[in-house]
């Protein structure tokens, strides 16, 4: 099992002073293979983001535990476990630093990996993704959403993670740079064996890329058998 | 396609009238038509040719002290103003970077010294550091980092959610790094016209403290002017040529910086 969670949770504070709170997530129980891709699918709201986002060592837990390959991780996560649970956000325009040119934010993950780096290396690994060395030197403003989200997925596989958290990582992006993306991630799964985290809110997608789908519904989850998931009795009517 | 930058009339106003004055601070000895600190039989002198402004109380030359006050008001109000943006910068990126306990230190520190009154601490300090320069630089950036570091650490909150932060910290890059080359650049237009308006700010503050006589001693700025003017009877006898053109300079000088960090944010 390379990750599983157990009751993990997360309640929002609300604004200061109000005592309301907000249930990002629920008693969360997920499994995830070697090779596997699971589903997060839910409406806009329900939650899929805290999860994935807690998973990725990105926002600490309320409480409940991730463990990875049957070790026990917490946030911040850090060594090891920092370099192979990655994260592919929604938005690729705002995925670099739009006040750097592409390279610099190209380049870093070489550097905090002590991975050999030349200039040569860098645009071979570019072009496998179809980007050129010119877009290198252009800022994030200056590219189209696919061909950032493509750059944004080079700069991950270049370090290689074993577990990716793929938040809706093709909603904003026309139909041909869809299917660019899904088959660089399933080549990618094919010789690495990585497992992927799909979070959507597109039943048809996630039917297509996942093994199995979970269901979101305000910060629960459950697994789904023949297009059908049974909540637990308790979560039910539990206000957003 | 990129927008072609628009002119903006009041930053340019602005600029000019900065960079009038910091030519008038580097050149002040070729701009001066005598040594402001030399004494003369000729006191309390109306305007003439060969005093532009008259002469003071001890019959130096007005309008030579004017120049040379320029240097004095610039270098405090600058030096002043890059201390609190520093200070203010800094705080703003450990408090919105690191959150939690951090921040709320940190927020607390800022509302505390925001509600001490700045000009009253600003002469206590200064009156306990031995007027001077320096001692003029260090009270006036002690209280007012604190808008700076307010205003940059709400931008900087809204910055922390953009998946880029989130991206960078989920590649394990190191604090200082996601802080100074990721956060920073991003706000350095707020950063840059909000140091402007310091810089008005710690002239105007630098103006009352040498009004009061904590300036330095034997150098004169504009406030220090306005003092002597002050003191040796040429506001009651009416000279205005010695009173009001170290008011005007720092109004305008004032205006500039404050024209330059107002409407240089407006524009983004």
């Amino acid at each position: 099992m390379r990750i599983r969670t157990e009751k993990l949770t997360k309640i929002y504070d609300s604004r200061t002073g109000s005592s309301e709170k907000t249930i990002g997530a629920l008693d969360v129980d997920i499994t995830l293979d070697k090779g596997e891709t699971i589903g997060l699918f839910g409406s806009s709201g329900s939650g899929k983001s805290t999860i994935g986002q807690m998973l990725s060592g990105l926002l600490k837990p309320t409480s409940g535990k991730i463990f990875y390959d049957e070790k026990e991780i917490s946030y911040p996560f850090r060594g090891k476990e920092r370099r192979n649970i990655q994260i592919l956000f929604q938005h690729p325009e705002v995925s670099f630093n739009p006040a750097l040119p592409l390279i610099k934010s190209m380049v870093e993950p070489y550097k905090i990996f002590n991975i050999e780096y030349s200039k040569e290396i860098l645009i071979e690994s570019i072009q496998r993704f179809g980007l050129h060395e010119e877009h290198l030197l252009r800022k994030p403003s200056e590219l189209s959403g696919g061909e950032l989200q493509r750059a944004a997925l080079s700069r991950l596989l270049t370090f290689e993670p074993e577990v990716m958290v793929l938040d809706e990582p093709t909603s904003m992006l026309d139909v041909i740079s869809q299917g660019q993306i899904i088959n660089m991630l399933r080549e990618y799964q094919r010789e690495k064996g990585a497992s992927f985290v799909f979070i959507s809110h597109n039943r048809t997608l996630c039917e297509m890329v996942c093994d199995r789908i979970y269901r979101v519904e305000h910060g629960c989850v459950a697994q789904e058998t023949d297009g059908a998931a049974s909540f637990p009795e308790k979560t039910q009517g539990v206000s957003q | 396609m990129r927008k072609k930058k628009k002119k903006n009339l009041p930053v340019i106003v602005g600029s000019v009238i900065i960079g009038i004055f910091i030519v008038i601070a580097i050149f002040c000895e070729q701009l001066a038509p005598y040594d402001p600190a030399i004494t003369s039989i000729n006191v309390y002198q109306r305007p003439d040719s060969a005093h532009l402004l008259g002469t003071n109380d001890l019959g130096q030359d007005i309008f030579s002290e004017l120049i040379y006050g320029t240097r004095v008001s610039m270098l405090i109000g600058v030096f002043a103003a890059v201390i609190a943006t520093l200070v203010g910068t800094t705080f703003a990126l450990l408090s919105a970077y690191y959150g939690g306990i951090v921040d709320r230190l940190i927020t607390s520190l800022t509302s505390l010294a925001m509600a001490v009154p700045g000009l009253a601490l600003t002469t206590l300090l200064v009156c306990y550091l031995n007027p001077g320069k320096l001692s003029l630089i260090v009270a006036i950036s002690i209280t007012s980092w604190t808008g700076t570091a307010r205003i940059l650490r709400s931008r900087l909150l809204t910055l922390m959610e953009e998946p880029f932060i989130k991206i960078e910290k989920a590649i394990g890059q190191k604090d200082s790094v996601i802080m100074f080359k990721h956060l920073a650049p991003n706000i350095k237009d707020i950063i840059l016209s909000r140091g402007a308006m310091s810089v008005s700010g710690a002239m105007m503050t630098e103006a009352s403290l040498s009004f009061l006589g904590l300036g330095e001693f034997g150098e004169k700025s504009w406030g220090s002017i306005l003092h002597y003017a002050f003191f040796r009877n040429g506001v009651i006898r009416g000279l205005y040529w010695w009173y009001l053109p170290p008011i005007i300079c720092t109004s305008l000088a004032v205006l500039g910086f404050m024209l330059v960090g107002y409407y240089g944010q407006q524009n983004k």
